[in-house]
């Protein structure tokens, strides 16, 4: 699978991610670029979706992600924006 | 040729190289090769002629020098702790790809110095035989300073290391595999005292919460968890709990790796952070 150009920025990347994401039917996804250098893509979904979540990891990566996770904030009662 | 040896006739050539060594200094970290290194060493020299010796510093986790002490003391191995201040060298501070080359010269300097003050014939470390083919700077430093792998030398694979460890009793024969804390900065992150302790504290914490098989891989004000496969229900289930501690440590985010624990998963993005290690590092 090619990976996309690195110099598409963090922004880009997570935008492309979350339409990749909810086409394939986990609606409402929400995908940040974290980490150092945006290298993360966080993911918020309901939990149930995990095991897909993994399925599309290797199409998140090829985006420009190096690790596809699932944000935390996704599940914590005490929700709030991580900023 | 060594895929045709038992076991058992490995550990006789073990015997063999450590007899002939006649007295040892053993880098001792606690972890499964050289735990049982450093118990094989006593039954073979006797404890007259084995000193264990571990290297303290903030990258080497308290629950791990706690380990380390209890299997001396529970198995007669003389053991002693010296500081380690790999910390100090700019080398090392700077995260580069081979980092474990300038913390392993410290600790082999140190233990090479101590071995020939009170007389012992040679140093060993517990690299077996899986390391000889992965990418380990830190053996470099080992054959720098002329220390012995034995392990390594007989043939001993680390299946076959934990399965001898656990014929022997050693509680260590079923542990994680326990790299130093700074394994988990992405190469060119700086090491700093505070971002390892605030690994140390985040995976005192997934431990505390019964996990067994975890990393807490820092990427700067992020925490990304990885666990086991069968543990990721856990993570779950404690999601709320685990990220509210580790924000409370400093981390501004925690997230759970999709992909779950895997060992050298920082190394996925070696050559781009290779690139940016200047720009980084601070």
């Amino acid at each position: 699978m090619e990976r996309a150009p690195a110099t598409r920025s963090a922004e880009e990347r997570a935008a492309m991610a979350e339409r990749l994401i909810r086409g394939r039917g986990i609606e409402g996804a929400i995908v940040r670029a974290v980490g150092l250098d945006g290298e993360i893509a966080a993911i918020r979904a309901p939990s149930e979706c995990i095991g897909r979540l993994k399925e599309l990891a290797p199409e998140v990566k090829a985006l420009g992600f190096r690790y596809v996770a699932f944000d935390l904030a996704a599940v914590d009662e005490r929700f709030e924006d991580d900023g | 040729m060594d895929r045709a040896l038992t076991v058992d006739e490995k550990l006789t050539r073990l015997t063999g190289i450590l007899r002939d060594l006649g007295s040892v200094c053993v880098g001792y970290s606690g972890g499964v090769d050289s735990t049982f290194l450093a118990s094989f060493a006593v039954e073979v020299l006797g404890a007259g002629n084995v000193l264990a010796v571990t290297g303290v510093s903030a990258s080497y986790p308290a629950v791990q020098r706690e380990t380390a002490r209890d299997c001396a003391r529970r198995f007669g191995i003389p053991h002693l702790e010296i500081s380690t201040d790999e910390l100090d060298d700019p080398s090392y501070a700077a995260n580069p790809s081979n980092r474990c080359y300038f913390c392993k010269t410290e600790l082999w300097t140190k233990l090479a110095a101590m071995a020939a003050s009170r007389g012992l014939a040679a140093v060993l470390d517990g690299s077996n035989a899986d390391d000889a083919g992965d990418y380990r700077p830190g053996m470099l430093a080992a054959r720098e300073h002329g220390v012995r792998s034995p392990l390594m030398e007989a043939g001993l694979t680390k299946a076959e290391i934990r399965e001898a460890s656990r014929r022997r009793g050693l509680p260590t024969w079923d542990q994680p595999s326990a790299p130093c804390l700074a394994s988990r900065l992405p190469y060119g992150l700086a090491v700093t005292v505070e971002r390892l302790r605030q690994v140390e504290a985040a995976e005192d914490a997934l431990r505390a919460h019964g996990f067994t098989q975890f990393r807490v891989r820092h990427h700067g004000d992020v925490a990304r968890l990885e666990v086991a496969a069968d543990e990721m229900p856990r993570a779950i289930d404690r999601a709320a709990a685990v990220r509210r501690e580790l924000k409370a440590l400093g981390f501004a985010a925690v997230v759970l790796d999709i992909e779950g624990y895997r060992q050298g998963a920082l190394n996925e993005g070696l050559p781009l952070v290779q690139l940016r290690r200047t720009a980084v590092a601070g």
